[in-house]
């Protein structure tokens, strides 16, 4: 129903949508880590890898499970802005969806809250003010 | 309305300060193909599309890229955070330490502040839509000729996240664009 483009510098025609056979049957790892969901649309840039994040402590890897759910959802929303009637990716949104508040939940409570509306901020001192994204080690 | 979380798009950790590269890397903050002129470009354009699916799509992708201004100021913020002073004039910063310390500021690679002319909105979608798929492309590009000037781990592993979506943006817009251009030529 629908039409897919292959702009790639290296088209190879390829006008499926599938997604990636691993993001859809465990998790979007690799589509987060390459920046693309989508195999179809995946465009390497000469022989260049995307990196293996490979988080080492579990706050590292809660984080990195926040930002992998978070990348996918946006992904996904991107796509069915276009394309609204494709049930499947509805559902695959859905269960991504139960994922993320979850490692989000567990991130929230291990290691303080990612949001300013959060319940882990209802104590005293107020914590809102620390751990910014952009320093170092946090 | 819009609220902050305390998460990257995409990890950033740059252990090595590089001042040649937060020179040049610069530009994808306030460069005319940069990250706030994308976010600021969409978010702007984003009223007068004329369906919702439209609003939607540059709603969705201009608060993506806003995530992605923040990307790209952590990596100049972490380049050149512990630059010395002789450092900075070595690599020809001292015009930048006058006016902003350490401090980032949006300008592309030459120095040449950021302008709201690089919002680039006429109100027609299908000018509009092609304008932000030619800003896709170019920022494409821009990103590979940053990573052409640089072999540390910790910046091209974040450029290439960055560089991918481009693609998919471009992907997105010239599929909106496609079926504008097809209603419209029925009217």
């Amino acid at each position: 129903m629908n039409n897919y483009y292959n702009y790639g510098f290296n088209s190879n025609n390829n006008q499926n949508n599938t997604l990636n056979k691993k993001i859809d049957n465990t998790n979007p790892s690799v589509g987060f880590e390459r920046g693309n969901l989508f195999d179809n649309l995946y465009e390497p840039y000469k022989n260049y890898k995307p990196v293996d994040l490979n988080p080492k402590t579990e706050k590292e890897y809660l984080m990195y499970q926040v930002q992998m759910y978070s990348f996918a959802l946006n992904d996904l929303n991107l796509y069915l802005d276009i394309n609204p009637n494709d049930t499947e990716m509805i559902n695959l949104r859905s269960r991504f969806l139960k994922e993320y508040q979850d490692v989000f939940n567990q991130y929230e409570t291990k290691y303080g809250a990612l949001g300013v509306n959060s319940n882990v901020l209802n104590k005293t001192p107020w914590g809102w003010d620390s751990a910014f994204p952009w320093e170092v080690n946090n | 309305m819009f609220r902050y979380q305390k998460i990257l798009s995409y990890p950033v950790d740059i252990k090595k300060k590089n001042l040649k590269m937060a020179k040049v890397l610069v530009t994808q903050y306030g460069g005319a193909n940069g990250e706030l002129a994308a976010a600021l470009r969409y978010l702007n354009q984003r009223y007068t599309m004329p369906d919702d699916r439209g609003k939607a799509l540059l709603t969705d992708i201009g608060t993506e890229e806003l995530g992605h201004v923040e990307m790209i100021s952590t990596m100049v913020y972490q380049l050149l955070k512990d630059a010395t002073i002789d450092e900075l004039k070595k690599e020809g910063l001292d015009p930048h330490y006058a006016e902003h310390n350490r401090s980032i500021f949006p300008t592309d690679a030459n120095g040449i502040p950021f302008t709201a002319a690089y919002f680039a909105t006429t109100g027609d979608p299908l000018a509009d839509l092609s304008e932000d798929m030619a800003a896709e492309e170019k920022a494409r590009a821009v990103y590979e000729n940053l990573i052409d000037l640089t072999d540390d781990p910790d910046i091209v592993g974040p450029l290439l996240f960055l560089r991918q979506r481009e693609i998919v943006h471009f992907t997105r817009f010239k599929e909106l664009y496609n079926e504008y251009k097809k209603r419209f030529k029925n009217k």
